[in-house]
């Protein structure tokens, strides 16, 4: 079975899927590759031509070159921690849930259910309100647990924050941070959840039950079963929000369209590099420099992931 | 998990289900607040609304002055087709990438993982050019306007992912039955059949759910494919509630939203099922 | 099993009967993104239907989506003959060669409020039969605040006093890092957008960077920063929520807003601007909603028919009612005088600035905004952030145009 090479057969299993696959989605991109090399906007709407590498000096060059490694840097602490998050949220409520002792699983699965049935659009506008430093409910909550004090007090030791109430959520660059995190993993966790409880019904539960008998701890069960038996489910799912999250273009701009603004730069403190890239090109209807940024965009994620697959070994699990 | 519940532990495990769900459900909660409002914004500064604030009016506006469920049956025929295609394509693509050794394996994964991380900066330009096409080369079946076209658009966004979820989880599975069907003289292709795809349960309810949920987010693609109103998705047309140039109406939104994810909530709890699935299937066997 | 089974096989059957209708290929094809409008310029068409017998064939897109489906649809010969929208689309849809110049038979004629017809011109041409227009106002709760202000001064000296008296209160609210809703502030001490020369737009006479616009800037910080009236986090939604539940004195809101304004039974009039402490007179932007003509319209005569028929001042009232949004032509303002709302806003729109139909005009948004906000909250001097960001700004416009 292992070393089986089967022929034709597996290019018959995958021709739907890279059919489809180049039809939608390679093509499309292709497209967009051949006009990063043009120079395609509003004033060049029909009469476009090939520009060979102008739009990606310009990007090198430009006078927010600069800026780019700060966005850079919060871009992968952005996709980062939101994967981790979610991943690890996801991940312990769907262990949880796993257990058959626990009773109204089905409504608490319901309930983690319901930020994935609502359209982010409108969830993340009630995350504005909730957030709002003067009249969100978050601070009020906190202010009546007397707890605002405290979490002011303990962000300040981590950020140059001020330690001030109520908090300003969504106006200073430390907290905007904070709740942007917050409010992606709020959207992402259901995803993550849903993944891992898929996930884990691939581990047989008698494979458990023989550990508890031999008198392994759950902790042990969860390091020694678990995780190694989830890691070829888990990983691909990893590396995938990891890319998403590099992208995630909607739950940035909803939330703060990048800002709180930072003196002396066009990027905000929130901004990640496709918000960045849309203020910069595509809001001048710079489709040619858009693309561009694309690219250059995609360059590091597809870098960043490549490392990743080094170190996690995702490739070396497949074969 | 433990084979008796220790009261303290079980305990604990709601209490923290219990503060994950309230922190889950409040933004929910609020968003059905608003859409119990007469008004038209979003946000209330009181937390609760006195009852004499509270009406139906926005539901009973929903259901008889816009072609809500005319928008709704579309989004549940562009799901419901955009799942079917999508576990097909991605079950067998999948099955193919674990359990199969062929020339271009590894290249192919990892082809298809690079082409998701792309930006798609023009794509809808793209996109719809050759919509344009497939309409004309189908008689319009598949091309603009046409919620098949639509799926399409979907189900060619979800395919690197999910089939990787799919080789992950089947890469998991003991693969002992298959290698016993084999030697009973089973082909490759019963053996996938027969002996896999019932183990798949729990996978295919996750990818299922994940191509069902993503036509009901997007509001961008079908505004611009789409050339009759009546041919719009839920998205689109909520959408046009809140962008009127700031005459939003969000309350509005916010009760289509609320009837709008009845569907998928519908369907979790139909795929409920094949998500436990395992686990009495292992409890079974034990 | 079986039940699914039939279910799928019926929702297939449901698609493949979705195709492209070709039913109403020759009808007159209009585009559009108003949502309080639609049925009544529904209403409209389908009388303009039965009066020409004229096909008319709409479709109402979400408003954010629709310039760039048209952008994308036009070219590939499937866009509309006409299309309503807002004159800052006027000059991107033309700079990409998809509109038409509003020909000679069908320009707006004498009756047209000048501020509406100059709004849609670009580059000296005529691109939008305009239809109406909207500004922002004082909306004043009039339980909180009887009398209305003589002077800016004067609103916020009252406002402050309103709110020492009631801190639940707000005394004047409204999002003032929003440029939109700051510029009538900067008009009044002699700031402009984009001006034009010789009946074009230059889009480098940007005038942000002006003694002026620095005075304009000074004002909105001291109102966060020395008055304490708008905190950070002020928004036109929660504007509009605090004046519903009377808990705001004074916000600044557009005629959009009107139709709330008068369910939430708070008692309120509508105020223009009154002059600021240096005496200048606040304008704020005009925008003018319009209809405009595909360069490839495919039913050109019947297109223009419908466009006349649109702009007439008997739709034009109609489709005013039902929005709050004034009318652009004497006769149909002479017949809203009764909704003395409707009234003011067409009032102050006539003396304010029309906002520029320049493509320009869209690199200057963001950059104003973030400059508000760095000024407003004490993290940059105003002289010098407005400096910076006008040099940002031509250096967005220069590739922008090239």
């Amino acid at each position: 079975m292992r070393e089986r090479n089967s022929g034709g057969l597996p290019y018959l299993y995958l021709a739907p899927a890279l059919l489809l696959l180049a039809l939608l989605s390679l093509l499309p991109n292709l497209y967009s590759v051949w006009l990063a090399f043009t120079n395609y906007s509003l004033n060049h709407y029909s009469d476009y031509s090939f520009v060979g590498l102008r739009n990606f000096a310009r990007i090198l060059q430009g006078p927010e070159a600069a800026t780019f490694g700060r966005v850079f840097a919060w871009t992968v602490v952005w996709a980062g921690a939101s994967v981790l998050l979610s991943l690890g949220l996801g991940l312990f409520l769907a262990i949880l849930l796993n257990n058959a002792h626990v009773k109204g699983r089905t409504f608490y699965r319901t309930i983690f259910i319901l930020p994935w049935a609502i359209p982010a659009f409108i969830s993340v506008m009630m995350w504005q309100g909730l957030l709002n430093t003067e009249f969100g409910a978050i601070n009020l909550l906190l202010a009546n647990l007397g707890l605002d004090q405290a979490l002011a007090t303990i962000v300040g030791l981590f950020t140059n924050e001020p330690v001030a109430t109520p908090i300003a959520w969504l106006n200073t660059p430390g907290w905007s941070h904070i709740a942007v995190l917050a409010v992606n993993v709020w959207l992402a966790f259901p995803f993550q959840l849903t993944t891992c409880l898929g996930a884990l019904q691939s581990v047989p539960s008698d494979v458990y039950e023989a550990a508890s008998v031999d008198g392994a701890t759950a902790g042990l069960q969860f390091r020694r079963i678990t995780v190694p038996l989830l890691r070829s489910a888990l990983l691909p799912v990893l590396l995938s929000s990891f890319a998403f999250n590099f992208n995630q273009f909607a739950a940035i701009y909803l939330l703060t369209a990048g800002g709180p603004a930072v003196p002396g730069s066009e990027a905000g403190a929130t901004d990640i590099l496709i918000t960045y890239s849309y203020k910069l090109a595509f809001n001048l209807f710079q489709y040619g420099m858009a693309c561009a940024y694309a690219i250059f965009i995609f360059i590091l994620v597809a870098t960043l992931s490549g490392v990743n697959f080094k170190l996690t070994g995702a490739f070396e699990d497949a074969n | 998990m433990p084979t008796r519940p220790n009261p303290f532990r079980l305990a604990l495990t709601h209490l923290i289900l219990l503060a994950c769900a309230g922190l889950t459900v409040m933004p929910v909660v609020l968003v059905l607040a608003a859409s119990l409002r007469k008004g038209s914004t979003l946000i209330s500064t009181r937390l609760f609304p006195g009852m004499d604030e509270l009406s139906l009016a926005k539901y009973h506006e929903l259901l008889t002055q816009t072609p809500f469920l005319t928008w709704m049956l579309n989004t549940v025929i562009v799901s419901v087709v955009a799942s079917l295609i999508a576990l097909v394509v991605t079950a067998l693509a999948g099955y193919a990438f674990a359990r199969f050794r062929f020339l271009g394996r590894k290249n192919g994964l990892m082809a298809m993982m690079l082409l998701q991380m792309f930006p798609a900066a023009m794509a809808m330009v793209a996109v719809f050019r050759l919509l344009q096409y497939l309409g004309a080369a189908t008689g319009g079946v598949l091309g603009l306007n046409s919620l098949l076209g639509l799926s399409l658009v979907y189900i060619g966004a979800g395919i690197p992912f999910n089939t990787w979820m799919i080789k992950g989880y089947v890469d998991a599975l003991p693969r002992e039955l298959e290698e016993s069907a084999t030697i009973d003289g089973a082909t490759p292709t019963q053996t996938f059949l027969l002996v896999v795809l019932p183990l798949m349960g729990p996978i295919l309810a996750v990818v299922a759910i994940f191509n069902f949920i993503a036509p009901y987010s997007d509001f961008i693609f079908p505004s611009v494919v789409m050339f009759e109103e009546s041919k719009y998705t839920l998205a689109v047309g909520m959408q046009s509630f809140i962008s009127g140039n700031f005459s939003t109406n969000w309350t509005l939104f916010a009760a289509a939203s609320i009837l709008g994810a009845i569907p998928i909530l519908v369907l979790f709890f139909a795929l409920q099922r094949f998500l436990v699935e395992g686990l009495t299937r292992g409890a079974l066997k034990g | 099993m079986r039940r699914l089974l039939l279910l799928i096989a019926l929702l297939f059957a449901t698609c493949f009967g979705c195709g492209p209708t070709t039913g109403q290929a020759d009808a007159v094809r209009l585009w559009t993104g108003l949502d309080a409008e639609y049925p009544v310029i529904e209403r409209v068409v389908a009388d303009f239907q039965q009066r020409t017998g004229i096909q008319v064939q709409m479709l109402k897109v979400p408003f954010e989506q629709l310039r760039n489906k048209f952008l994308i649809a036009a070219p590939a010969d499937l866009g509309p003959d006409l299309v309503i929208g807002p004159q800052d689309w006027v000059g991107v849809l033309a700079t990409a060669g998809q509109l038409e110049p509003i020909p000679q038979e069908a320009l707006p004629g004498e009756d047209f409020v000048p501020v509406s017809v100059q709004a849609v011109t670009f580059q000296g041409q005529v691109y939008s039969v305009p239809l109406f227009m909207e500004c922002n106002a004082l909306f004043r709760n009039t339980r909180l605040m009887p009398e209305r202000p003589r002077s800016i001064p004067e609103l916020v000296a009252r406002a402050t006093a309103l709110q020492q008296a009631d801190p639940t209160l707000k005394g004047f609210y409204f999002d003032l890092q929003e440029p939109y809703f700051a510029w009538p502030f900067f008009s009044a001490e002699g700031a402009w957008l984009l001006r034009d020369k010789d009946g074009r737009t230059d889009p480098f006479d940007i005038g942000i960077d002006t003694p002026g616009s620095v005075r304009a800037a000074e004002f909105l910080r001291s109102l966060r920063q020395e008055s304490h009236l708008i905190p950070p986090g002020a928004s036109e939604n929660i504007s509009r929520t605090l004046f519903q539940e009377g808990r705001a004195a004074v916000i600044i809101n557009g005629p959009w807003m009107l139709k709330d304004a008068k369910a939430a039974g708070v008692p309120y009039a509508v105020d223009p601007f009154p002059p600021t402490a240096s005496g200048g007179q606040p304008r704020p932007l005009v925008g003018v909603q319009g209809i405009m003509l595909n360069r490839r319209a495919t039913r050109r005569a019947e297109a223009l028919k419908l466009m006349e028929h649109l702009a007439s001042v008997e739709s034009t009232v109609a489709i005013s009612q039902a929005s709050g949004r004034p009318p652009v032509r004497r006769g149909a303002l002479a017949r809203i005088q009764s909704d003395p709302d409707i009234a003011t806003f067409a009032m102050i729109a006539e003396q304010g600035t029309p906002m520029p139909s320049h493509p320009a005009v869209n690199a200057i948004w963001v950059p104003l905004k973030s400059a508000l906000e760095l000024i407003t909250t004490g993290k940059s001097p105003a002289d010098r952030e407005l400096r910076a960001t006008d040099e940002r700004i031509r250096q967005k416009i220069q590739l922008m145009l090239e």
